[in-house]
């Protein structure tokens, strides 16, 4: 009959499908994305539903023991004006453990960015990616090859998707799935009893025999990179998500923390907005906030509050505060009032202006 | 049943099925992220649902005719004559095969709402009801596009395929 050989043509389509594993490592980035293009505009009201945050416990602080909590001031009012919360030694700066590395990479890349996210689904993960080329600005765009290394995760052979080309990685099972044109390809393996690693591409053509290289060239890391910001406080029911340091040089270092409403601690009423509560705080050398808007005092410093009209910037809340020397945060919140937003400003445990963590050094590679 | 539960039990059937509505594994990994990031957005509602993997699916179908209606120059009609040109004249050794690709080139060429019903009809094994209440249309609106798509499917394959008692009724 005709409806079984659609049945047998839908099983096969659906056979192509891409790697769920692929997917899911790709998600917190698409998150972020979708908040980032929702904050500015760049998909305008298409993409105004996506705004998100992956509303998770930072997964990546180590050392947990043994590193003070953020700078937690009880009252805004409490920091002096003009002065930094400062901290008084690398040992207050919160650490991301690297984990895996590889030790070849192709030719041309260097790393750009470390991200951090609970992912939750998944267990723990962290994403280190290589680019061409980076600039100080959002770092997500261009050709990138992406190194995700997922830990905790509940019987990790099972999340492997095995349709792909069944491949060997030091002994380890592993699946590859080629691009198909659109400069997506990935190769995943397990590497330990509760660890997945994946090498996944991103707008870029990179032959399979590299891959596969740099993929056997992976091993213990014992790294740590530093965390230069925290949030000393947020609004009630509110976490931190991820944690992305990004950057043309060490010296010149991106920080991009986001927070959001535990999904947890929601309301829950049907037409609750309050799960798309949200804000991004970014210190680095630019801004991309809108010109303009009232000038503020925050921090003792100067600050202003630009206010989007467009529709797709309905709902979001700007503050940027001048740190001095060339360094600016800004905060983009989404469901949270101005003073809020001041609140969790004034109280953001920032380095000294000039401070450049010595274990920032591979974004100068 | 959490958000996080939810991906990781049923993420790949998700993806399966987009790629089933779609028929594009790329778009289909788009459209499923598109609607994971906002259905996580809105699970403490979702999550309530008795069946929020099929409220998903929703979003996925929606989506996937959302994006097809904003890009429509890329639903091209196609003629009984053209699709000709994708079968092969007679079944040469290989026919099984074959005749297994020309569906799946064949159901390429369905216009989006189309294919999207016999995704949802074939399988999902869902009833005509079920699927109209998806799609937000009537049932007799399901029905015409099932019987457009299988009499055009039909139409295109070599008759060698198609009997007599399988024409629609």
């Amino acid at each position: 009959m005709i409806e079984d050989l659609v049945r047998t043509a839908q099983e096969r389509q659906a056979d192509r499908a891409v790697p769920a594993e692929r997917l899911l490592a790709a998600l917190p980035q698409r998150a972020a994305g979708a908040r980032r293009r929702r904050q500015f505009g760049v998909l305008g009201a298409a993409m105004a539903a996506a705004a998100v945050v992956v509303a998770v416990t930072v997964p990546v602080v180590a050392l947990r023991g043994s590193v003070p909590e953020p700078a937690v001031v009880a009252d805004a009012p409490s920091l002096s004006p003009g002065v930094l919360v400062t901290p008084t030694g690398a040992a207050q700066l919160g650490m991301i453990a690297i984990r895996y590395g590889p030790a070849w990479i192709p030719s041309g890349f260097s790393e750009s960015i470390r991200q951090a996210d609970s992912a939750g689904p998944s267990g723990q993960s962290l994403t280190r990616v290589w680019k061409k080329q980076a600039g100080a600005g959002d770092p997500w765009s261009g050709a990138s090859i992406a190194l995700t290394i997922r830990t905790e995760v509940v019987d990790p052979a099972r999340t492997l998707d095995t349709s792909g080309q069944k491949v060997d990685i030091n002994g380890a099972e592993g699946w590859f799935s080629p691009s198909r044109g659109d400069g997506k390809a990935a190769l995943a393996w397990v590497a330990g009893y509760d660890t997945v690693l994946m090498i996944s591409t991103s707008h870029v053509e990179v032959i399979a025999a590299d891959l596969l290289r740099m993929a056997r060239s992976v091993g213990p890391a014992l790294a740590l990179t530093s965390v230069p910001v925290l949030l000393g406080w947020l609004p009630d029911g509110w976490e931190t998500g991820g944690v992305t340091i990004s950057g043309p040089s060490a010296a010149a270092w991106r920080y991009e923390i986001t927070a959001g409403r535990s999904p947890v601690a929601s309301p829950g009423p049907e037409k609750s907005v309050a799960d798309s509560s949200s804000v991004s705080v970014v210190v680095g050398t630019v801004t991309e906030a809108p010109a303009g808007g009232e000038k503020l005092t925050v921090r003792g410093r100067p600050a202003r509050h630009p206010v989007r009209t467009d529709a797709a910037g309905h709902g979001l809340t700007y503050l940027v505060v001048d740190l001095g020397q060339g360094r600016v945060m800004t905060l983009t919140g989404e469901g949270i009032t101005l003073g809020d937003l001041t609140r969790i400003a004034e109280q953001a445990a920032l380095p000294p202006i000039g401070f450049t963590p010595k274990d920032l050094g591979w974004l100068d590679h | 049943m959490t958000f996080e539960e939810f991906v990781s039990t049923r993420l790949g059937n998700l993806v399966r099925y987009a790629t089933v509505v779609t028929w594009d594994a790329h778009l289909a990994e788009d459209i499923t992220q598109n609607v994971l990031v906002r259905a996580q957005a809105r699970w403490s509602r979702i999550g309530r649902m008795d069946a929020p993997e099929l409220y998903v699916k929703r979003m996925v179908v929606n989506e996937f005719l959302s994006w097809r209606r904003r890009r429509a120059a890329q639903s091209i009609p196609v003629t009984a004559e053209t699709l000709d040109g994708f079968l092969p004249a007679t079944r040469d050794l290989a026919a099984d095969h074959d005749e297994r690709d020309a569906m799946l080139r064949l159901i390429a060429t369905l216009p989006p709402r189309q294919r999207a019903v016999i995704a949802l009809r074939f399988y999902e094994d869902l009833a005509v009801e079920q699927i109209a209440e998806m799609l937000g249309c009537r049932t007799v609106t399901v029905r015409t596009h099932l019987a457009r798509a299988l009499a055009t499917l039909q139409g295109a394959l070599p008759a060698t395929l198609v009997t007599a008692e399988e024409l629609p009724r």
